[in-house]
Order: structure tokens, then sequence, then C-alpha cells
């Protein structure tokens, strides 16, 4: 439907699956594994991790038995036009929603930490816009700017928690495994919801040079997620305490506010942390306002996607400012983190078994 | 509709072209006598006085008519005297003619008498006219329908000199002049390859500037040397005084703020660059050619990047990195500092600065707006003064001006420190086209910062990256090679890997034939140091 060299390579994918994971789960993720966890809030990471890649797996095999379709096509073949058809409305009301969310939980922590006197609306509008400015250029240059800022938001990030280190006490971490089966079970389960991101795709499978390497994709992009989380919620339980953390809305945040830089060149680094969050977001924000427009391009089989960025631009500008207050939105990130397991892992296998038992697959296979 | 009025449009514009275009066309052929071929160039070229037409015949007898048409000015004296009129008069005197006039006694003329080094036969007016305008002297004779235009270019020139934008510290001193000729003989001094092709188009409608691309045949990637002459192709303008002019109207994004092509004063530069598998434009009556395609990085090296050591060439483009980042951004964070986050300061940095500005009226914005404009221009003031004057300009500018509006309350001493370090910064970057574009940016900067603070400086700056990411020159990224990132390439970026270790050329410009370097020094270092030892 696009242009044909609109594709983008394996490393292309895995940053692009990375970008878009890290995010709200960076801020919210050791809150979440703390109540249910405890100091074993990191195994759960880790069991989560695992999870999601086994998740992941339904995606996976979906795109190699489908490589030229994206979830449009194939479950349109599998279950037949009309479901289909309410599957793909389904499909671009959660990444509207999940455009939403993103650029809203954006906008409270800027207002929160940063910019205490800035119309919310205003810094909604600054940050849709600049999306919209890099996603009308299509999908490869999108992963291209994944590409170039990873390194610019990973290595800071992990500079500034190691700073952290020297005030950790790594008792916090203990006692060992000593998390009843069912809490481990249930926060894994949570865990999972932190790495909302991987069903962006559903829809990416066509557009990708070596979809025959999808599997060995998913499995860096999840492992090094993983990863990642796994180092935050350890520093942030040994910095600032296990159950400090239950009661803190924004731990991620909130322990960077702690550090003060060596040399004492700044004397707090959580405007430049909230910099580099902005980046974090708007990768975040990128991928799914695209792989929106890339839905109703799909689904009605339009030829140009830059048309339906506009049209989606108001929904998700109307969804963004309708909670009224912080905690209404963290509900809505709960839903949409629901929503994701079910759009990401629940649907596809769905219709993977049924194309499993009805025996289809995509001709080039 | 739309689409047959732009076609009506289009094919109007054309006809007024012809009709305005009143030299001749090469299908307008000589005639057979000489007068009519002498009246048949003053019918276009009347109105000419430095047409100068020397009408002389050869041997004892004024039976073989010749003449020659020529500009003052725009011809050697020398050769013509020399090699056409000498040979031609005074030589066949001195024995008698045995051709008749005719075709036979053309071929002689051109064969065996005169002594010019180039010169060519020629049937048609428009060959004939356009050599005398570029400077080449004619030659009628009569009964021939035939001319011979005698390379005989030669006028006041500036000699090779040291370019001066340019400078370095190591490395050749000669830089191109505005004689297109001789830039390309630079070029081909470093270069004795039977594969570097020279290809020359003319430009303009008035001008008819020579411009030529050279590219090494076999490194350089056909495509890219197709887009630049297809693009070259599509220029139609009246007139091409600079290479800048071709620039402006070959570039694919001119609402980027980054010049797309590379322009240098510098045959080394040009010579390098051939050999990474680029392109070079050289452009006649200006010492600038041009390169494609340009990367980010490439307008960010010195030639002396390759041949100072590489630990300081490294760590002498860090600095410039660094210096190109806060030549943009330098005010703009201090004002995000200072009316934003002043918690971010240490505390006794904030309570100094706080010191600083008590007393000054504005705001810390107006101030920076101040400062940065006055600055941009004392520097335009001090590049068009005489060079003593500039510099005079620059010392009462910066001291005694910044110094005064210190004293006076005006303006805060950091402020004045912050804009100096972003001017000194952007001078750090060698390509002066970019330095402006950085400049701008920072008028950008500042506004976003007065805005939205930090948040404000993320945005541009998320934007810059946005733009860079998606600008393409020729055909190749931007900012390559740090998309679709290759270890092989990261040797010569923000460091500048030891030259060995440089084993293959760039690949944004994705030449041919990519080893650049058969290391086989290990071989005879080795073998040298077993020598010395055995000694």
């Amino acid at each position: 439907m696009l242009t044909n060299n609109d594709l983008i390579t394996v490393p292309q994918t895995v940053v692009l699956i990375i970008t878009t994971i890290l995010e709200i789960g960076l801020l919210s993720l050791p809150r979440d594994v703390a109540i249910y966890a405890n100091s074993d809030g990191w195994i759960v990471v880790i069991i989560g991790g695992v999870l999601t890649f086994v998740g992941s797996l339904v995606l996976s095999t979906l795109v190699r038995r489908f490589p030229n379709d994206t979830f449009i096509e194939y479950s349109q073949k599998v279950i037949g036009k009309v479901p289909a058809f309410f599957l793909g409305i389904v499909l671009i009301i959660y990444f509207t929603l999940a455009s939403c969310i993103v650029i809203r939980t954006f906008a409270e922590v800027i207002n929160a930490f940063m910019l205490q006197k800035t119309p919310r609306e205003f810094i909604i509008i600054t940050q849709m816009l600049l999306t919209v400015y890099l996603i009308r250029h299509g999908i490869e240059p999108t992963a291209r700017i994944a590409e170039i800022l990873f390194p610019i938001l990973i290595i800071p990030i992990f500079a500034m928690y190691l700073i952290a280190i020297p005030k950790a006490d790594f008792t916090e971490l203990l006692p060992f495994l000593n998390t009843p089966v069912k809490a481990m079970a249930m926060g894994s389960l949570n865990t999972m919801f932190s790495f909302f991101g991987i069903e962006i795709l559903l829809m990416l499978g066509p557009y990708m040079r070596s979809p025959e390497r999808i599997y060995w994709t998913m499995f860096v992009s999840v492992a090094v997620s993983t990863m990642i989380y796994v180092f935050v919620v350890i520093v942030v339980f040994a910095t600032i305490g296990v159950q400090n953390t239950k009661l803190l809305i924004w731990p991620g945040m909130t322990i960077i506010r702690t550090i003060m830089a060596p040399g004492k060149v700044f004397e707090r680094l959580d405007a430049l942390a909230l910099a580099l969050w902005t980046i974090a977001s708007f990768t975040t924000a990128n991928s799914f306002f695209l792989t929106g427009a890339l839905t109703f391009t799909h689904l009605t089989r339009a030829r140009e996607f830059k048309f339906f960025i506009t049209i989606l631009f108001p929904w998700i500008y109307l969804f963004a400012s309708i909670p009224p207050n912080v905690l209404v939105t963290e509900k809505l990130v709960y839903m949409v983190k629901i929503g994701s397991i079910t759009v990401g892992i629940l649907i596809p296998l769905i219709i993977l078994v049924l194309s499993i038992i009805l025996k289809k697959r995509s001709g080039a296979a | 509709m739309t689409n047959i009025f732009s076609k009506l449009n289009y094919t109007k514009k054309k006809e007024l072209y012809f009709e305005r275009d009143m030299s001749p066309d090469k299908s307008k052929k000589l005639k057979k006598s000489i007068k009519e071929n002498i009246d048949g160039v003053h019918s276009y070229l009347y109105d000419c006085d430095d047409i100068i037409t020397r009408d002389f015949y050869m041997g004892q007898t004024p039976k073989h008519q010749m003449s020659l048409m020529f500009i003052d000015g725009m011809v050697d004296k020398d050769t013509l005297q020399n090699d056409i009129l000498k040979p031609l008069m005074i030589f066949t005197r001195q024995f008698p003619l045995e051709y008749s006039v005719g075709e036979n006694f053309f071929n002689m003329v051109k064969e065996g008498l005169l002594t010019a080094g180039d010169l060519k036969e020629s049937d048609n007016f428009g060959e004939v006219i356009l050599g005398i305008l570029s400077g080449d002297t004619v030659l009628f004779l009569d009964k021939v329908e035939k001319a011979l235009v005698i390379s005989t270019r030669g006028w006041e020139k500036r000699g090779v000199q040291e370019p001066s934008t340019e400078a370095v510290i190591r490395g050749p001193r000669d830089g191109f002049t505005e004689t297109y000729r001789t830039n390309v003989a630079l070029v081909r001094r470093r270069l004795k390859d039977p594969n570097l092709k020279v290809k020359t188009i003319k430009l303009g409608r008035h001008t008819r500037t020579d411009v030529g691309i050279m590219f090494i045949q076999g490194v350089a990637k056909p495509s890219i040397v197709d887009e630049v002459l297809k693009r070259l192709n599509t220029v139609d303008t009246s007139s091409v005084l600079e290479s800048g002019y071709i620039e402006q109207m070959i570039e694919g994004d001119w609402l980027s703020p980054f010049p797309q092509l590379r322009r240098t004063e510098r045959p080394d530069v040009v010579a390098a660059s051939l050999v990474e598998g680029n392109v070079a434009i050289i452009c006649d009556n200006t010492p600038f050619a041009l390169l494609a395609p340009a990367t980010l990085l490439s307008l960010f090296q010195s030639p002396e990047d390759y041949y100072e050591r590489w630990y300081i060439v490294s760590m002498i483009r860090i600095l410039r990195f660094m210096a190109a980042f806060f030549a943009f951004t330098f005010p703009a964070l201090y004002i995000a500092m200072t009316t934003f986050h002043p918690g971010m300061l240490p505390t006794d940095l904030a309570l100094s600065i706080a010191a600083a500005r008590e007393g000054v009226p504005f705001s810390a914005v107006l101030e920076a707006l101040i400062m940065v404009s006055s600055l941009e221009v004392l520097r335009e003031a001090g590049v068009r003064l005489p060079g003593p004057i500039g510099q005079t300009i620059g010392i009462v500018g910066g001291l005694v001006v910044g110094e005064a509006a210190v004293r006076a309350g005006i303006v805060s001493p950091i402020m004045v420190i912050v804009v100096a370090v972003n001017a000194i910064s952007s001078f750090a970057i060698p390509n002066y086209s970019v330095a402006i574009g950085f400049r701008l940016l920072t008028f950008i900067l500042i506004a976003l910062a007065s805005v939205a603070g930090l948040y404000g400086i993320m945005l541009g700056l998320l934007g810059l990256t946005i733009h860079l990411v998606t600008l393409k020159s020729f055909g190749a990224h931007f900012l390559s090679p740090f998309v679709s990132f290759r270890w092989s390439e990261s040797k010569d970026t923000i460091i500048r890997g030891p030259i060995p270790s440089m084993e293959i050329r760039p690949g944004y410009t994705r030449p041919e034939d990519l080893d650049r370097i058969n290391d086989r020094r290990h071989d005879t270092i080795d073998k040298a140091g077993d020598e010395s030892a055995d000694e």
C-alpha cells in the first residue's frame, strides 16, 4: 500500500520496539512490582519479561505465517471480512488510546516536575505536532529516529542511575524469594503490562526487510527491555527502599530528583531527566500514532496514510485532554495496559489458532 | 484545468526565451566568402567595440586573404603574435605558396603552419561566436566554408594563492582561482588517474559559464553522478556568476538551514573527496568548488584532520562538535536555567547569577536577544571592513562596547560571557555556511527556551533531529554514517581513527570500489625493526 522501499531493517525494528516499550514502565514499574512482590520485585520483572517473550511468540508466528500482510489483511483471510473489520476498529481505538495516554502521562509529568504553570494543553499540542512532523515522513524515518535517539536515551539514563548507586543499600533487596506464588504470578502478569508496545508488530510485519528473523528480533527487544527494567527496579529499591517505593506515583522520577551530579555541575538532575523523558515519550507516541494511522490506512485500503494522521490528530488531542486529573489518567493507563494484553496477545492467539485449524497461510511464506 | 494552464504558461515562457535569445545556434553554417563571414559575425556582435578584426594576407601576394577575430583583453597577446600572426605572415613570405585558395590550403594552414597548441575546426556561427566570446581567436580563410577556432584564452587573472577561508597550519597552500581550467588542472595534478573524468557543460543564458563535473569512474557511485548531471541539466537560468547559484538550484531541500553541498576552496579537499566517491562541481569565475553528496560530518571536517596525527585530530573533532552544540544552545540553555529551572544550578552559581542580574532592567530573554543580535551585527561589520579595520571593530565592539554595556547596567556580565562563548564556538565550525545555519538556530532556540524552558529546547532539538534524519543530499543520508550505522565506518566520525585502520571508503557514497587502504605497512616496518636490531 505504501511505497515499497519504506522498509525497516532488523536493528531498526529492535530499537523501534525497545523505544516503544520503554516509557511509562520506567516511571511506574518499580511501584507496581513493589506492591505485588515487595523485595522480590526484580524477580517478578524477569518472569514478566519471559512471559512477554512467550506471548510475543504468537505475534512472531503470525508475522512468519503472513509475511506480506498486516493484521488487517490476515485477520480478513482467517475470520472473514466483517469480523475482521470490527477487529480493525478495535485496533484503531486501542492505538489511539495508547497514543493518548502516552502523551497525557508525559504532560502530567512535565507539569508536575518541570513546568508547573504551563497549560497542559500546550505541552500536549506541541508534543503531538512534533510527532506528526516526524511520522508524516513514513515508517523508515520513524525507525531511523528511534535508531538515533536510542543511545542518546539509554546511555544518560544508565549514567544517572549509576550515580545513585553509592547511596544505595542493597539489603533492601532482602528477603529473597519470600513471596507467595500467587502474588508472584499476579506481579508477573502486571509486569507484562509494562511491556506494552510489542503489539505495534501487528502492523509492521510487511514493512520488515527480513521477516524471517522476527523471533530473534523479538527476543533481543524483550531481553534488552527486561534488562533495563530490572536495573531500574533494583536501583530504585536499593536507593529509596521498597516501602517508600509503594507510596510514590512515579518512583523512577523521584529517585532522580534525589541525585546530585558529581562535581557540582548541576544541583539537581531532574530537569535533565525530564529532557530525556521527552525523548522516551516522543519515541513511544510516534510508534502508536504511526501504527494507528497505518491501521486506518490498511482498513480502508487507502494509498496515502498522511491523510489519516490528520484524521486521528483531533481525536488523540481530545482523549488526551479528557481525564480531569492524574488519578483518572492512571486508571486510563491501567485500562490501556489491559487492552495491550488483549490486542497484543489474546486476539492474535485466537487468529493464530484459527489459521492453523483452517490451514490458512500467506502464499509467499 | 490547472494542468492546462500550467502547460500554457510553460510554452509561453519557452517562446519568450527563444525570442530573447539572440545568439545563433549551430545550424547556422558559415559561408564561402570571407567578407560574408565577417559580416555574419558582426551581425550578431554589432555594437561590441571590444571585438577586433584583423585582415591580412599570406605569402608574397595578396592572394590568400584571411581574417582574425578576437576580443581585446581576453586573448593572450603572446600566443596571438608568436603562434598565429608570425607563422602566417612572416614565415610564408620566405618562399612562394604552391597551394591555391581552397580546402587544401585550409588544411595546410591548420596542420602545417599554425604553431598554436590547441585549435579546432568549426563550420557554424554558433561555435565561432561562442569561441570569440570565450577568449578564443577565430581565423577565417577566403573561399573556405570553415573557420579555425584557436585557443588563445588569456586574460588578467589572479594567481594561485593561499585560500583565505580555509587556512590550515599543515597542508598545501594552493587554492582555487577564478579560472576554470586552472582549477581543473589543480585537481588533475593531484590525481594522475585515467579514471578521473571531467565533463563540462555551459550554464546560464547570458553568462555561458563553464561548469565541470569531476568524478573518478569506478569509485563514484553512478547513480550519484547521474543525479548531479540530471539536476545540473535542469538549471535554466539567466546567469551563473558563482557556484552558489548552482548550489541553491540543485539542492534537494531549499527550506533547510543546512547546505546540502559542501563548498571548498582547496584542491586537496576536492581530490580527497573524489577518492572517497564524491562528485565535484567546478564552476568558472569562482574559487569555490562544490562537493556532492554532503553529510553533516563532512561539513565538520577540516583538511588538516587527515594530515595531523589521529589522537590530536580526534580530540579536536570532539571539541568541535561540543563547540557546535554550544554554538546554538548556549544562550537558550542559560535562559532556560535562569528563568525556568534555577533549582538545577548549584546554589552558589545561582546566587552569583542573581547578584549579577541585579539592576539589569531587561528580562534574560530580551538581554540575550540584544546581545546576540548586536554580536551578529558586529560580525557582519567586521566582514565588510578591510582587514585591519575589521579587527579594530572586533576589539571595539567586543571589548569596549561590552564592557561599557555592563558598566552601564544594561546587560549582566554573565550574559556577555554566554554570548561570547556562543560566538567563539560558532567560529570553531570549519564550514562557514554551516556555522551560519547554526547561528540562525540560536534565535529559534532562544524563542523556544523563553516559552517553555528546557522542554522548549528539547522540542527544538528533537525537531532539528527529525529534520536532519530525513534530510538527504543526492540520495545519501545527511546524517550518515549514524543512520544505518556500520561499525566499520565509525572510525572517521566524531573521532578520526588512525589512517591504516580506515580500510574502506565511507558508505554514504556507496562507492563501487570500497577498498581504501591495503595495509602492507607492517611488513616493511617489521623488517626495518629487525634489521636495526641486528646491527
